[in-house]
């Protein structure tokens, strides 16, 4: 062979091998990463150490006024000095790149319905439901009218800083998810910031029941469906005390309805379920109810439980503020946190803000629907989803006036459009609320401060050192009619859609109440007295027990607060051992199990096995009770009444006919229920047991903390904590307590938090999920709030200097 | 004789240039490495992948160590469940092919600059 051939051979074959192992060259249908930009020793994830987190750098920037210090301390909490507002939002978005680049990208990708790109075509039903509930178009109206506004400057500033740490970013030093994933980060906008800002408006206000209901209108009629699954008639203490005066009026005349559209219609898939678990709690005490005499101001927010965690801590110090808390990495300003005069937070209001409508189509291509008597044309958005391994899927979705198409009949006869709160154009700054936010001193500022937030709609708590303590249940609400809201409505007239919102002034909010505390947690904001009609879903446990408990505490001291975060006690397996006291046979009595039982406190404790055979019982009795919604809704989408509604009518109505087992001869009543299925749980807790599975609660229901890859050695898994949902430490295994703070607001403020993770991203990190065992058993860590931050300086491990670059 | 300067220079090369060149430019460092000590054929293929692969192994081993997490381990699991060592050495193998291959590169390139009259 000529000597040229042999060559040219050669050098074919290695480039080949190169730009496969560097995925230029892809092999149709794979989905592995490249191994060669994946394994190298050069760049690949064996430089994805993390010497840096404990070196002190210096970076010269374009974008900054004056030199800011960033000192890092023992856990790994950027303490940000800088000369000015601006400087010190461009260095939050530097620190929160530096520690959490990867998990900013992914979840722009979550919210954007572009996950398939990455991760193949087992995440297109995510992306697709993204899409066809119009996140991203819900962020682009966000971010093209946050544009137009005066303090746009300010998260240009930290979009900013974001950036001056990407660009200076080697590949060596990429996340090693992006390693894995074979991509390089992607220069952040405000249109990122806004895509983080909706996918927490879908957790937290992405709810909605209408198709259930109307399922169950229709299987159960009106009566019982109003009987069974009215949420104004359960036992719990709203946000805005009972007795609260409301002293004004509905402003807007509005006339009942006769639009709900149940028309015999039975949907066989709703929305994504709203994950119980999801809220929060937050609490004020005032200065009357503690040992110091200055309010106490406590928040835990229950969401997904991640690593890397959904927060992040940071101080920031400039001449004229300084604040310290928590934040979305991606998104500017402290959420939750405490500056030197006051402290702040916010619990999930939970009202719906979304409705569907049927839209009937006058064709079956979807030309135009009926709206008023005439066809509409909708607007059209192609949503192109990139799956890695496969070609792009093309989907169409309509836009309606009431919103987007997020249901498609088979028969393009009549679809589902959404009409929800988070899709509307903002005209006011809520980007900016958390920003002006964290540097007010009093309350009146930071009702000004907080104005302009819209959704989703959030208790704000309030403390302050001057002795105030508040809640308001803030944000912009639909004023609607009575059930409005709960059903399916016709979309083919305008007139069954929203005729205004409340007026800021007449949301429910309450300050220095006489009781000395403010409280929230996800339950109703109001008693039946506030003039207007809301629905939601709502909590009905846990804000039993934090009000019992705080109406009673005196001399109160943050660890008495920290010990009441950890409360694992649930006052519906309470309610539900006392009706068991009158109504379990002396048969079952007798045998040791039960009189354990009957003994338990209603703790959920991780190494009991009271709390799994109570939640056995329930799941019976939820079954043998509802049997006649169960049985007929095997294929269509509906949801069991709250298991409170069981307490009341075993209490109230212990004949009720809903106790009656239709598949039985005889008739069953309530107590029949309560026994049958005590023996059920037992019998099913046995056969665990014989299985060689543990019954202990912490093996039952365990908790599992994943990687958002779902990469088990990047995950924290089969934790054992204590907690339910009905519990303050409302622990739901993913889902729960995902920062808690105590802050007492004394003349100098002392503060304690921990959260499940750590504050580096970086799966490698000592400071990953260093937190999580100290969260498990409910330490928590004093705060390190210093005005001078030489103090810091014996606890620093690492200082990053940014430089001016004129 | 005639292996060990271009032997140790690989080594040399394949340690530390890359880090600053790119992982891609292996093959060609070596080429060029093997056509300027006029490697033959078979011995430049040989050496260059035995060297490039104890420079890698070595390599990855060091950069182990300098994590407070069992990395190989996980990229292990990750890979579907080939354990750590495996992992050291799928690198290894990998970079002794690209060495491999640019040593026959630049091996071939000898006669087709300087044929033999």
């Amino acid at each position: 062979m000529a000597p040229f051939i042999k060559f040219f051979s050669a050098v074919v074959l290695t480039s080949a091998l190169v730009f496969w192992l560097n995925g230029t060259i892809k092999i149709p249908g794979s989905t592995q990463p490249p191994l060669g930009k994946l394994l190298n020793p050069y760049s690949g994830v064996w430089t994805s150490h993390t010497e840096s987190e404990h070196l002190d750098a210096t970076y010269a920037i374009h974008g900054l006024k004056a030199p800011c210090t960033i000192i890092y301390d023992e856990r790994r909490v950027p303490h940000i000095e800088a000369g000015n507002l601006e400087d010190a939002l461009f260095a939050q978005g530097f620190v929160e790149a530096q520690n959490r680049l990867f998990q900013m990208f992914f979840l722009t990708k979550v919210a954007s319905g572009s996950l398939s790109e990455f991760f193949g075509d087992r995440t297109i039903a995510m992306d697709l439901e993204k899409r066809r509930w119009g996140l991203k178009y819900a962020a682009e109206n966000a971010a093209k009218a946050w544009e137009t506004m005066p303090h746009f400057g300010l998260i240009q500033k930290y979009v900013d800083g974001i950036n001056a740490y990407i660009d200076q970013l080697d590949p060596k030093d990429y996340p090693i998810e992006f390693k894995l994933l074979g991509i390089k980060p992607e220069r952040w906008t405000v249109l990122h910031s806004a895509l983080i800002f909706k996918q927490m408006s879908m957790t937290l206000a992405g709810m909605n029941q209408d198709i259930q209901n109307t399922n169950l209108h229709n299987i159960l009629g009106d009566a019982d469906f109003k009987a069974l699954f009215n949420p104004s008639n359960l036992p719990q203490d709203p946000v805005i005390p009972t007795g609260t005066t409301y002293k004004f009026d509905t402003l807007f005349g509005l006339k009942p309805p006769l639009r709900m559209d149940f028309d015999s219609l039975i949907y066989d898939q709703a929305p994504e379920e709203f994950k119980r678990g999801t809220g929060s709690n937050s609490w004020a005490v005032s200065g009357k109810k503690t040992k110091s005499g200055h309010p106490i101001f406590c928040n835990d927010p229950h969401l997904s439980l991640t690593l890397p965690s959904i927060w992040i801590e940071c101080q920031m110090k400039t001449p004229e503020f300084n604040t310290y808390g928590v934040s979305f990495p991606g998104f500017p300003g402290i959420m939750i946190g405490f500056n030197e005069y006051i402290a702040w937070g916010e619990t999930n209001v939970s009202q719906e803000i979304s409705d569907l409508y049927t839209i009937k189509w006058a064709d079956s291509e979807r030309k135009g629907y009926y709206l008023d008597g005439k066809i509409v044309a909708p607007t059209t958005r192609i949503e192109t989803i990139k799956i890695k391994g496969k070609p792009d899927l093309i989907d169409t979705v309509y836009y309606t006036q009431w919103g987007p198409i997020i249901r498609k009949s088979t028969d393009s006869k009549t679809d589902l459009a959404l009409r929800w709160l988070v899709h509307d154009i903002p005209d006011k700054e809520e980007f900016y609320t958390f920003i002006a936010g964290m540097q007010c001193q009093d309350y009146n500022a930071y009702l000004d401060a907080t104005d302009p937030f819209i959704t989703p709609a959030q208790n704000f708590g309030f403390a302050s050192s001057s002795g105030d303590i508040a809640m308001r249940v803030n944000g912009r609400f639909p004023a609607i009619y009575d059930d409005e809201g709960r059903f399916v409505k016709q979309g083919d007239r305008s007139e069954n859609g929203w005729e205004a919102f409340i007026p800021k002034s007449q949301v429910p909010q309450v300050k220095n109440p006489p009781r000395n505390f403010v409280a929230s947690a996800n339950q109703k904001s109001t008693d039946n007295t506030y003039p207007y009609y809301y629905t939601g879903i709502f909590e009905n446990s846990r804000n039993q027990r934090i009000n019992t408990l705080l109406n009673k505490a005196e001399n109160i001291t943050p660890q008495d607060m920290m010990s009441m975060q950890m409360d694992d006690h649930s006052v519906l397996a309470q309610a539900f051992l006392q009706i068991m006291e009158t109504t379990l046979t002396d048969s079952l009595r007798q045998m040791s199990e039960v009189a354990d039982l009957l003994k338990w406190d209603g703790s959920y404790n991780a190494k009991s096995e009271m709390p799994t055979l109570f939640e056995l019982f329930v799941d019976q009795v939820q079954a043998l009770t509802w049997d006649e919604i169960t049985d007929k809704s095997t294929n269509i989408d509906t949801y069991l009444p709250d298991p409170w509604r069981l307490v009341m009518l075993m209490k109230k109505e212990p004949e009720s006919r809903w106790f009656d087992v239709k598949k039985t001869p005889q008739i069953e009543t309530g107590n029949d229920i309560i026994n049958d299925a005590l023996i059920n749980a037992m019998t099913e807790k046995m056969e665990r047991k014989q299985k060689g599975l543990s019954n202990e609660w912490g093996d039952f229901h365990t908790t599992n903390i994943h990687h958002l890859m779902r990469i088990p050695t990047f995950s924290a898994l089969d934790l054992k904590a204590n907690g339910c949902p009905d519990a303050i430490n409302a622990n739901a295994g993913s889902f729960g307590p995902s920062w808690r703070m105590v802050v007492s607001l004394d003349s100098v403020v002392t503060a304690y938090g921990v959260y499940p993770g750590g504050q580096s991203g970086n799966p490698t990190s000592k400071y990953y999920k260093n937190m999580v065992a100290d969260w498990v058993v409910g330490k928590y860590y004093a705060l390190h709030f210093e005005k001078d931050f030489a103090k810091l300086l014996s606890l620093k491990t690492s200082q990053i200097n940014l430089k001016p670059l004129k | 004789m005639k292996t060990v300067t271009p032997t140790l220079i690989i080594f040399v090369l394949a340690m530390v240039v890359p880090f600053f060149t790119g992982w891609w430019s292996l093959p060609i460092l070596v080429g060029i490495t093997s056509y300027i000590f006029r490697v033959t054929v078979s011995r430049a293929t040989i050496i260059s992948f035995f060297v490039v692969f104890v420079a890698w192994l070595v390599l990855t081993y060091w950069l182990n160590g300098k994590f407070d997490f069992p990395l190989a381990d996980a990229m292990g699991e990750l890979l579907g469940g080939i354990g750590a060592l495996k992992v050291h050495i799928l690198t290894a193998l990998l970079g002794g092919l690209l060495g491999g291959l640019g040593g026959l590169c630049g091996s071939l390139l000898i006669p087709l600059l300087h044929p033999k009259k």
